[in-house]
C-alpha cells in the first residue's frame, strides 16, 4: 500500500511540490512556536516562592514645606523615621488588616533593583559576584508568604533579632549542595570585620513567572539601622507592603482608606496612594504575556494549511474521479478509498521529517532554543516534535474529510462516464 | 479585453464555489494578519491628534548617561541640563521637558487615594503637541515661571471629580497640594506615549522632584522632546546640541554628560529604538521582512497548487490562442488578471477583518493596555495602498510561475490536450 502511495505522489510531483513546501514551512514554524510557549508555560508553573494574594502596595508621602498640613521642625519631638514606623502601627491595627511590612527595594513586581556582594566570614576563596538583596522588617516574609526552605514560619524562625535571611539557591551557592548556612556568619566585603549571623535559609525565590530563580539575600536591621535607612531614602521610596485579610476585595480599599482619615497622616509623614500587586503585576508580564499571545494569533495563520489541504485535495479528487470509480468498479469499497486519500495526505506530511530533524538538529547546534530556563530533554523534543506534527496531521485528516465525502457518494457508473 | 477577462473570472469562481471560497478566505485571512502587522506599526508612527507633528519631532525620552570617575547613573537629566543643553537651542521650532508621577486626586475636605497619571511639564508643550480644549486654556508662561498651581485635567477626571465639564476654576487637590483647575481637554489615547496623561501641570509646581538631582546636578528626572521647523533641519539641531553638550560639561568639575544615540526620529522608536538601546534598520527590516515573508508565502503556496490544477485544465484554451497569435505576454496578463480577481476580494475582506481584529485584540497587539484607537490613527490612505500592493504581490507569486508555465508550452501538445492530470 505504502510503496504505491510514495508511486502516486511521486506521479502528482508538480502540484505536490507546492503543499509539499506549504508543510515545511509551516511545520518548521509551528515547532518553533510551540517550543518557545512550552518554555514560557513551563517555567510559569514552576513554584515562585512568594505570594501575592489579597497584597497592596502603599505608597508613603512627605509633606513640603508650604503645603496645607506641613508640621515645622521645630514643633516635631519626633524622627521621621520614626512616625514611619507609628504609620505603619496605625495601618497594622485596622481589623481588616493582616500584616503590615516595610522593606527597601523588597517590592515585587517593578522594575527596581538593589544588587550587592556578599561573603562567607570563613572562606579563603570568595564568589565575586553580585546577588539581589533588600533590608527588609521581619513581618515581610509574612506578608509575602515567603517560607523556609522546608516549610516553616520564617518570621518565627527571625523572632526579634537582626541579621540575613539567605534564599536556598545562596546556600547551594556558598556552601555546596550539601552545606547548611544557618547559624554561620557572612560579610558585606572581604577585609570587613563586621560580619553577620545567617539567622535562616528560605525557599528559592524567583522574581516574576517568567523568569528562573536566583540567589536573593534579605537584611534584616536593627531598630535604629531601619530608622537611618527610611531617612536616607526618604519614606517615599520605601516600600509598605499590607497583607489584607482573606475576602477582603480591592473595590473596598477606598473607602476603608477614607474611613481611617487622620490616622493615615503622622506629622509630616502620610498614605498617598494604595496599589493591588496583582495590578503591578499585569504591568510587569504585559510585553511577555503580549509576546506569546501574538505568537498564537500567526498560528492561526494554520487556517490556511487548512484551507490548502482542503483545496489540493478536492482539485485532485475531482480530476481523478475517472480512477476512483474504476477502483470501486473493481471491488474497493468506500472505506479503502478514504484510507487511500488519507494515507497519500499524511505520508505527504511523514516525508517533512527528515528536513525538520535536520532543521532542528541545526538550531540546537546554533544554540537558538531556550536551553538557560529549561534544559533540552527527550521530553520537551518529544512535546515539541510530536505536538506539531499531531495538529498537522489532525488538519490534514480534517482537510481531506470533506473530498472523501465528496467521493463516497459518488456512483461508480457516473464517475466512469465523468470523461 | 480586460472586461472579458473578468466574466471569464467570475464564471470560473462560480464553476467549482469551494475552492473559490476557500481561495478568497486564504487570501483574505492572510491579508487581514499582514495589514494588522501594518496598522501596529503606523499606529506607533503616525500623526494624530494630539501628537500632529511627530513626523518633525525628535525625541530624548531616558536616554542619558552621566558619568563621574568612580559612578555612573542612566536615566533621565536633571532641569539644569535641560536648560543648558536643550531649551538654549535656537534651531528648532519649540522645545519641551517633562517628567510624569503617579498621584492620587482629591477634593478639598475629601481625601481620596485613586492614582492618575500626573504630566509635569513647560509651556513648550502646548506648542509641540496640538490638544482639543473643551474648556478653558492651558497654563501660561508667567504660572510656569512662578510654579503657580494651574492644572488642566482631561474630559473623564472632571466628569469623574465633579460629574461635569464645567471645572474650569475649580479646585483640585494633587496629593494633598492644591492646584486650580485652568482647562479641560478630549481624553488623550495611550498610543500618545509621549504625551499622554490625565492632568498637566507646570513642573515647577513640584519642587521636590525638581531636587532630586544628583552628580553634580545633571542627572535627574526630566524627558525632553524638540519640535523642528522641518524635518531636514535635524542634522543641525544634532549639531547644535552637540555644542550646548560639550559647553555644558566643560563648567562641570568630576561629572559629564552625553545622551546615547538620541535625540531619536519618531520613525526610530517606531522601529523599536528607545533611550539607551538602538536598533538597527536593517534588523528591523530583517525580522518585520521575514514575518511578512512567512505571511504572504502560507497562502501564496496554498493558491499555486489550485491555480496550476486550474490552469492545466485550460490548456486547450491556451493552446487555441497561441495559434491565433497570442503572445506569451497575453496568456501571462490574462492568467494574471483572472486571478487577480479572487486575490482583491480576499484583500478587501482581509482589510476589513484587519481592522476589526486589531480593535478586538488591540490589549496585547499594542503596547500599552486599554489604548483608546482613534479614526485619525488607522485611516490614512497609505493603507490602501499598502494593502493594494501586498494582493498584487500574492496575485504575482501565486499566479505567476503556473501562468509562465502554461504560456511557454507547445501548441500542438496543449490543442492534443494530452489529458494528465498534471506531469
Amino acid at each position: 500500500m505504502i510503496k504505491h502511495i510514495l508511486k502516486i505522489i511521486w506521479n502528482q510531483r508538480r502540484s505536490n511540490g507546492w503543499i509539499f513546501a506549504e508543510l515545511l514551512v509551516v511545520v518548521g514554524i509551528l515547532w518553533g512556536m510551540m517550543d518557545s510557549l512550552l518554555v514560557d508555560k513551563y517555567t510559569y508553573y514552576q513554584p515562585l516562592g512568594f505570594n501575592i494574594d489579597n497584597v497592596y502596595k502603599v505608597q508613603l508621602g512627605v509633606i513640603m514645606p508650604g503645603t496645607p498640613g506641613h508640621v515645622e521642625d521645630s514643633l516635631l519631638t519626633t524622627r521621621p523615621g520614626e512616625d514611619v514606623l507609628r504609620l505603619v502601627d496605625n495601618i497594622r491595627q485596622e481589623d481588616k488588616v493582616e500584616e503590615v511590612s516595610l522593606s527597601h527595594v523588597g517590592c515585587v513586581y517593578t522594575e527596581n533593583r538593589a544588587w550587592s556582594t556578599l561573603f562567607r566570614a570563613d572562606a579563603d576563596t570568595f564568589i565575586k559576584a553580585g546577588f539581589r538583596q533588600s533590608t527588609v522588617t521581619p513581618e515581610y516574609f509574612t506578608v509575602l508568604r515567603i517560607k523556609e526552605k522546608e516549610g516553616k514560619e520564617l518570621s518565627t524562625l527571625v523572632g526579634q533579632r537582626t541579621g540575613i535571611v539567605i534564599s536556598a539557591d545562596m546556600e547551594r551557592a556558598f556552601y555546596g549542595e550539601k552545606g547548611s548556612a544557618r547559624g554561620q556568619f557572612v560579610k558585606y566585603h572581604p577585609e570587613s570585620s563586621d560580619e553577620m549571623l545567617v539567622l535562616a535559609v528560605s525557599g528559592s525565590v524567583r522574581e516574576s513567572e517568567y523568569k528562573e530563580s536566583m540567589p536573593f539575600f534579605y537584611q534584616i536591621p536593627t531598630r535604629e539601622q531601619l530608622l537611618g535607612e527610611i531617612e536616607e531614602n526618604q519614606p517615599q521610596a520605601v516600600d509598605c507592603l499590607v497583607r489584607m485579610k482573606p475576602g477582603f476585595r480591592a473595590e473596598d480599599m477606598e473607602a476603608l482608606l477614607q474611613g481611617m482619615g487622620d490616622r493615615l497622616t503622622v506629622n509630616n509623614v502620610y498614605v498617598s496612594s494604595v496599589v493591588p500587586l496583582s495590578e503591578m503585576r499585569s504591568h510587569i508580564l504585559k510585553s511577555r504575556e503580549d509576546n506569546m499571545k501574538k505568537t498564537a494569533l500567526v498560528g492561526f495563520m494554520l487556517i490556511n494549511v487548512f484551507f490548502g489541504i482542503i483545496g489540493t485535495f478536492w482539485l485532485r479528487t475531482q480530476a481523478r474521479q475517472g480512477e476512483m470509480g474504476l477502483r470501486v468498479a473493481l471491488g474497493s469499497n468506500r472505506r479503502q478509498l478514504s484510507r487511500l486519500m488519507n494515507l497519500e495526505g499524511l505520508i505527504l506530511l511523514a516525508l517533512t521529517i527528515p528536513f525538520l530533524l535536520v532543521f532542528i538538529v541545526n538550531m540546537l547546534y546554533f544554540d537558538m532554543p531556550d536551553t538557560y530556563r529549561l534544559p533540552y530533554t527527550w521530553w520537551r523534543f518529544a512535546a515539541t516534535f510530536g505536538g506539531a506534527y499531531l495538529l498537522m496531521a489532525g488538519m490534514i485528516t480534517l482537510g481531506i474529510w470533506f473530498p472523501i465525502r465528496k467521493t463516497m457518494k459518488m456512483k461508480p457508473a457516473e464517475a466512469l462516464h465523468y470523461e | 479585453m480586460i472586461k472579458q477577462y473578468i466574466k471569464q473570472a467570475l464564471s470560473m469562481l462560480r464553476e467549482n464555489p469551494l475552492i473559490s471560497v476557500i481561495s478568497i478566505l486564504g487570501t483574505a485571512l492572510s491579508i487581514a494578519m499582514i495589514m494588522i502587522v501594518i496598522l501596529v506599526f503606523q499606529v506607533q508612527l503616525t500623526n494624530f491628534v494630539p501628537e500632529v507633528n511627530r513626523d518633525r519631532m525628535l525625541y530624548v525620552e531616558q536616554g542619558t548617561e552621566v558619568k563621574t570617575k568612580n559612578s555612573w547613573s542612566r536615566g533621565n537629566m536633571s532641569v539644569e541640563a535641560v536648560r543648558e543643553c536643550f531649551y538654549s537651542l535656537k534651531t528648532p521650532e519649540a522645545v519641551s521637558a517633562w517628567f510624569t508621577m503617579s498621584y492620587p486626586l482629591s477634593l478639598p475636605g475629601r481625601q481620596m487615594f485613586k492614582t492618575y497619571k500626573i504630566f509635569y511639564t513647560d509651556p513648550g508643550f502646548w506648542k509641540v503637541y496640538a490638544f482639543s480644549f473643551l474648556e478653558g486654556k492651558p497654563f501660561t508662561e508667567a504660572d510656569f515661571t512662578s510654579g503657580i498651581h494651574q492644572a488642566v485635567v482631561c474630559e473623564s477626571v472632571a466628569r469623574g471629580l465633579y460629574g461635569t465639564t464645567q471645572v474650569v476654576g475649580k479646585p483640585v487637590i494633587i496629593d494633598r497640594q492644591p492646584f486650580m483647575i485652568c482647562g479641560v481637554v478630549k481624553d488623550v489615547s495611550r498610543a500618545s506615549d509621549s504625551s499622554y496623561g490625565q492632568v498637566w501641570t507646570p513642573y515647577t509646581t513640584n519642587p521636590m522632584v525638581l531636587n532630586m538631582a544628583y552628580l553634580e546636578n545633571m542627572s535627574g528626572a526630566f524627558n525632553t522632546c524638540l519640535l523642528a521647523r522641518d524635518a531636514s533641519d535635524f542634522d543641525t539641531i544634532r549639531q547644535e546640541l552637540k555644542g550646548q553638550i560639550a559647553r555644558y560639561n566643560s563648567t562641570k568639575q568630576e561629572a559629564e554628560i552625553h545622551f546615547f544615540h538620541n535625540p531619536i526620529t519618531r520613525f526610530d522608536k517606531a522601529i523599536g529604538t528607545i533611550g539607551q538601546v538602538k536598533v538597527e534598520l536593517k534588523d528591523f527590516l530583517a525580522e518585520m521582512g521575514g514575518l511578512l515573508l512567512f505571511l504572504l508565502l502560507v497562502p501564496a503556496l496554498n493558491l499555486m497548487g489550485v491555480t496550476q490544477s486550474a490552469v492545466q485544465k485550460r490548456r486547450g484554451e491556451m493552446g487555441v490562442r497561441k495559434a491565433f497569435g497570442a503572445t506569451s505576454a497575453v496568456l501571462v496578463r490574462q492568467v494574471l488578471y483572472e486571478n487577480s480577481v479572487t486575490t482583491l476580494l480576499g484583500g478587501v475582506i482581509g482589510l476589513i477583518l484587519s481592522f476589526l481584529l486589531l480593535t478586538a485584540c488591540r490589549d496585547f497587539l499594542l503596547p500599552n493596555a486599554d489604548t483608546t484607537l482613534q479614526g485619525d490613527m488607522l485611516f490614512k490612505p497609505g493603507i490602501f495602498f499598502i494593502a493594494l500592493l501586498f494582493c498584487l504581490l500574492l496575485n504575482l507569486l501565486s499566479a505567476g510561475i503556473p501562468a509562465l508555465r502554461i504560456a511557454n508550452e507547445q501548441i500542438v501538445g496543449s490543442l492534443k490536450g494530452e489529458d494528465s492530470i498534471d506531469k
